[in-house]
């Protein structure tokens, strides 16, 4: 073809009628069929029989080596559960979270939203609104602080409830719409707090929450500190021995000495009353009220203490994240300064603990010397109440996991076996190395061996249960641990958000917690409940894909290739099997590592991986990365014991009971089938023995009515093939009359809106918000008019009732007419 | 809570909300007693319920009392040529799968001069909800025999009663390859009216609905007693046809069990003729639809449309 001379197609369509500019026509978007995402395993030709065996050979060398053959198809590939996401699909976050500030919890807004709307409104109430929740929520995460900061609750709640106003609601239906809104507003402003969004900083944001929640209960047990210090001080003023000299000022009342003369009063206080007090209690109450003295200014004061190194402090910054907080940088002796720290806080809230209690039973004169002296003395932190134990501010130690494991180790395990309330977060890096070094020395595995300490192990992509392990863990008495996963600083926060959840969801990272207060029983203080799918090995999810243009279900599980391989970059070292060399061998990644290993010769395994274009590849994980899945299934299955699922000695004891029930039943069986079998031969026997007798009877009497109505075959029982005589049916009830309503009224739901009532009895009869009629005034019109337009009503749902005016002429024969359509 | 799960809120939401009036347009100027004003509010309510966007709607009729139903629409309508409401609807769906497209035809105008791209319209199974509304008499015309007028109906053309058995619309739909969706209903049971074209809207392909339908005027005999008679409505009922509940449900006196995936049964049920089987006949959703075909290049840049032909004619350049 000749361009140059001809019009080309190009000119033509720049004469286009509809359109000359370059952009499509419509604003279209892709129709949601299910073929348009649903993944396509490629049609191939199968290769030849030598051509495969020698790939197999190159395909195997690769599984030991990791060297990729020449036939690796060169495509840009993703896992197959994880593409959608990493292409744009948003994932269920749990964010933004709401953190409740009045109560400390920590729920996703959406659940906030509905919990609120479910208590102001009934099932079938404001239907609008509920179906716009999701719009509301939209509008809450526009007013977010950019940066990823906390947002007030109540200005952003507000301001999309504003926002929502103005959504184009028509008609009845819209006046309607605002008022619920109204009131829904009005619901959700009773709350206050924050909305948190995901960021790095999430966990750091969670526990600042918790900690300023926690220091306003404490300055109000710092309240009661100063409370028994008044008590303990007005009752010692009694007792003082220049109280007489200054009686008055004690009842120094402010505005009662203008009514009451308090000289007068004075006079009445008891002269010599300290002397009944003991010199020994006088002297205990004495030293109390000088420890409460101290303790009731410094306590409050004290601020939480947290140590990190320069590096954490500066990338999370810290110092503005817990700004009630006094940030410590120290650098190789965390837990020593930590322990000091702790040590200190100790010492002064276990003497101020002591003195209250010995104040409280001397306020109430039951203090016992002989019991409560030693008893006070040993008192330690483990006894203290919860308001006691508020007392004890946080000291908090933040380090990475790297190292701890270099240079700390020692020093953590000393914290954790002195169980003092130290806190400590450390946070595991995302990324294991291929050499598998890091990820087998588990902080939280270790801190476990430990027992008495607090431990969990999740990251920010649970917020509530991350809120919740932190509330849990500030008031462990004893250490606490949260091993948490954090992403790399510069990673954007939707992959990092995926990557979290996927390190968890693939068992890569498993989400689980100890706490030694939970139970007696050491199984009973482990929680896995927050992983997906606990019970089996891997999370299995139901696939659709299309093999040769046939829909059917694929189970996949997510496994930690999965999780590894999740970048782009690094899906392009795994062997990609060209569809042409499919066989038997290659078997899925969760099943090889599932298998015992007689099975396994000659086998590969492989992960489904999706292309751009929706096709699917299965790709081959070589030896050292295969390795490294069965270490990571190893942990799983360690943590799944420690749950209490799938463990191999309940599966073993469940098998040798099975077998010794089914003996037992077996047995039983047997012995119950022997006596059927001998009751039978003698039923048989008997029976076989009547019959010739009625025969016998018969033939002599010739009387064929006889065996029936025979006295001696009335206990003979009927043949069985003889069929059962019918029941007569029971009379069925009389219908009662139905009752007449006293008024017209409409059967709605039969009404076929054909408008004939509403037109000509527009005052009488209306159309519901369906479209379909009822009667809105049935004064409005004659009752002669009523049932002329029920005799004509196409779908015979009107019902006349009872005339309304009993002066109408020709009533009688109207409410006849009547009868047949009431 | 966990396990990867896609957000709700990605979820897109229209932006606004569309009541019943905004579905309806002028009083509807059938005969009272027609079921046509019972099958125009069930429409209304379905398009409420889906929330369809008026002008992403539109309904395309032929000719015939039932065709005028567009004019009673605040959406989009084509008000077409006799027997061409098929070809004109598969036309605005195979270039426009964005909008949501009706079907509203009378048994003449489909079963009649319109039988042939009735034929091809259920083949080429695009996304639409077709009602067929059938009163088995010409209205607008006064009283001539149509395809579905049973025998011995007197009219004008046949003063001495018609002599050719009548069309049954669903057993020859369910004869026409790659039929997807086809079900029956009634004018005068409103609810389940209702949830059978709600069911069409669902479905995926082409729904083919038939209403039976009373003409007061020029057919009043003939449903008059089948409308007020609670043993004349058989109800095929099954977890995957058409739900009704409360009061409607229980005023279905007989009710027979039937799988919408099984064709056999489903043309066994579409010849009964001792009452009028309603419900969900036969629906498969996996049916390859014509419209993904038309809508393949959609989009697409003219500038791109253009290098896509010269490429393909470059093939044949040397």
């Amino acid at each position: 073809m000749k361009k140059s001379k001809e019009t080309s197609f190009a000119d033509y369509f720049k004469e286009d009628i509809f359109s000359s500019s370059e952009k499509p026509l419509l604003e279209w978007e892709p129709p949601a069929k299910e073929r348009d995402w649903t993944p396509v395993i490629a049609k191939a030709l199968l290769a030849s029989e030598p051509e495969k065996n020698a790939y197999w050979k190159l395909l195997r060398n690769y599984f030991l080596t990791g060297k990729k053959t020449k036939q690796s198809v060169p495509v840009h590939t993703q896992p197959l559960l994880m593409a959608p996401y990493l292409r744009g699909k948003n994932l269920d976050t749990g964010y933004p979270s709401f953190a409740n500030t009045d109560t400390g919890d920590v729920i996703p807004l959406q659940e906030h939203l509905l919990s609120t709307f479910n208590v102001v409104f009934k099932e079938h109430e404001a239907d609008i609104l509920r179906q716009n929740l999701p719009r509301l929520d939209v509008y809450v995460r526009q007013s977010l602080d950019a940066n990823g900061l906390p947002t007030p609750y109540l200005e952003s709640i507000l301001e999309a409830c504003e926002k929502l106003r103005e959504f184009d609601v028509r008609g009845d239906e819209g006046i309607h719409f605002r008022d619920n809104l109204l009131k829904y507003q009005n619901a959700l402003s009773r709350f206050q707090g924050f909305i948190l969004s995901f960021s790095h900083r999430s966990p750091f944001e969670l526990q600042s929450l918790h900690l300023s929640h926690r220091n306003a209960r404490r300055q109000m047990a710092c309240g009661s500190v100063k409370n028994i210090h008044r008590l303990l001080s007005e009752r010692l003023a009694i007792y003082s021995a220049d109280a007489s000299t200054d009686k008055s000022k004690m009842l120094n009342g402010n505005f009662a000495d203008q009514l009451i003369s308090i000289e007068k009063l004075a006079d009445m206080v008891p002269e010599e009353s300290h002397s009944a007090l003991e010199p020994a209690r006088l002297d205990r109450m004495m030293r109390c009220l000088q420890t409460l003295e101290g303790a009731k200014d410094t306590l409050p004061s004290v601020r939480p203490k947290i140590f990190s190194t320069a590096e954490l402090i500066q990338d999370y910054n810290l110092t503005a994240l817990f700004p009630e907080s006094e940030v410590i940088q120290s650098e190789h002796k965390c837990f020593v300064d930590a322990q000091t720290a702790i040590s200190e806080i100790l010492s002064v809230v276990s003497e101020t603990v002591r003195a209250m209690r010995t104040a409280q039973l001397e306020l109430t004169d039951k203090y016992d010397a002989e019991v409560q002296e030693l008893y006070l003395d040993k008192l330690d932190f483990t006894n203290y109440t919860e308001e006691e134990f508020l007392l004890l501010q946080t000291v908090l130690v933040i380090l990475p996991a790297d190292m701890i494991i270099a240079e700390e180790l020692e020093r953590f395990s000393k914290v954790l076996s002195v169980n003092l309330p130290i806190r400590i977060v450390v946070l595991d890096g995302m990324r294991a190395t291929e050499s598998g070094e890091i990820y087998k020395r588990e902080l939280s595995a270790l801190a476990l061996s430990h027992r008495g300490a607090y431990v969990f192990q999740g990251a920010a992509d649970t917020p509530s249960w991350l809120a919740e392990a932190f509330r849990e863990g500030f008031n462990q008495a004893g250490a606490s641990l949260w091993s948490l996963m954090v992403p790399e600083i510069s990673t954007s926060c939707n992959t990092a958000f995926l990557q979290l959840n996927a390190a968890a969801e693939s068992r890569y990272f498993p989400r689980w917690s100890y706490s030694h207060s939970r139970g007696i029983r050491f199984g009973s203080r482990f929680d896995i409940s927050a992983n997906a799918q606990p019970e089996h090995l891997f999370p299995y999810y139901s696939i659709s894909v299309f093999v040769d243009d046939k829909k059917v279900k694929e189970k996949v599980a997510l496994t930690p290739a999965d999780f590894f391989y999740m970048e782009m970059e690094d899906t392009e070292k795994l062997e990609i099997v060209p569809p042409d060399f499919e066989t038997d061998e290659l078997v899925p990644l969760d099943i090889y590592l599932d298998s015992a290993p007689e099975d396994l010769v000659g086998m590969v395994p492989y992960i489904y991986l999706l292309d751009t274009k929706n096709r699917l590849y299965k790709g081959v994980v070589s030896y050292a990365f295969v390795n490294m899945c069965m270490e990571r299934l190893d942990n799983w299955q360690f943590i799944q014991e420690l749950g209490g699922i799938n463990s191999h000695h309940v599966d073993q004891a469940i098998v040798w009971a099975r077998q010794e029930w089914q003996v037992a039943k077996e047995k039983e069986i047997k012995d119950l089938e022997e006596t059927h079998r001998a009751e039978i031969d003698k039923i048989r026997r008997e029976e076989a023995a009547k019959a010739l007798e009625r025969l016998a009877d018969v033939l002599l009497n010739l009387d064929v009515s006889a065996p029936a109505s025979s006295p001696k075959n009335k206990s003979a029982t009927p043949p069985t093939s003889e069929v059962p005589t019918v029941q007569e049916a029971a009379p069925a009830p009389e219908a009662p009359t139905p009752e007449v309503s006293s008024e017209a009224w409409v059967e709605s739901y039969k009404c076929t809106s054909c408008n004939d009532c509403t037109n000509k009895l527009p005052a009488v009869f209306k159309y519901n918000s369906d479209k379909q009629a009822f009667v809105h005034d049935p004064k409005k019109g004659t009752y002669a008019q009523i049932v002329m337009i029920a005799e004509k009503c196409p779908a015979l749902c009107i019902h006349p009732g009872l005339p309304q005016n009993p002066d109408e002429p020709g009533l009688e024969e109207l409410i006849k007419r009547a009868e047949v359509l009431n | 809570m966990f396990g990867l799960k896609p957000d709700l809120c990605s979820i897109p939401a229209p932006e606004a909300y569309y009541g019943m009036d905004d579905y309806a347009k002028s009083t509807a100027r059938w005969c009272p007693g027609c079921g046509a004003h019972s099958i125009l509010s069930s429409v209304h309510k379905v398009c409420k319920d889906k929330q369809y966007a008026p002008e992403k709607t539109v309904f395309v009729s032929g000719i015939g009392c039932s065709s005028r139903f567009p004019h009673y629409m605040g959406t989009y309508g084509f008000h077409g040529l006799h027997g061409r409401a098929f070809p004109v609807a598969c036309g605005v769906k195979f270039r426009r799968p964005d909008l949501n497209v009706f079907v509203v035809t009378g048994d003449g105008d489909c079963c009649s001069i319109g039988a042939g791209h009735w034929v091809h319209a259920i083949r080429y199974n695009m996304k639409m909800v077709v009602l067929l509304f059938d009163n088995a008499i010409y209205g607008l015309t006064k009283k001539q025999t149509s395809p579905t007028s049973k025998m011995g109906t007197v009219s004008n053309t046949h003063p001495k009663g018609s002599v050719l058995p009548p069309i049954n619309p669903l057993q020859t739909t369910l004869g026409i390859a790659n039929v997807s969706f086809v079900a029956q209903t009634t004018d005068w049971h409103p609810a389940h009216l209702y949830a059978t074209i709600r069911k069409a809207a669902d479905h995926p392909g082409l729904a083919f609905v038939r209403i039976v339908q009373r003409c007061p005027i020029f057919m009043r005999d003939l449903y008059s007693e089948a409308a007020t008679d609670p043993e004349a409505l058989i109800m095929l009922s099954d977890d995957k046809g058409i739900q009704v509940d409360g009061a409607a449900a229980k005023s279905f006196k007989r009710v027979i069990q039937h799988d919408p995936s099984n064709m056999a049964k489903a043309r066994e049920h579409a010849e009964i003729s001792d009452g009028i089987p309603v419900g969900l006949l036969y629906q498969n959703t996996e049916n390859p639809s014509y419209d993904d075909y038309g809508a393949y290049n959609l989009g697409m840049s003219n500038s791109d449309k253009a290098d896509a032909i010269n490429a393909l004619l470059d093939n044949y350049a040397n």
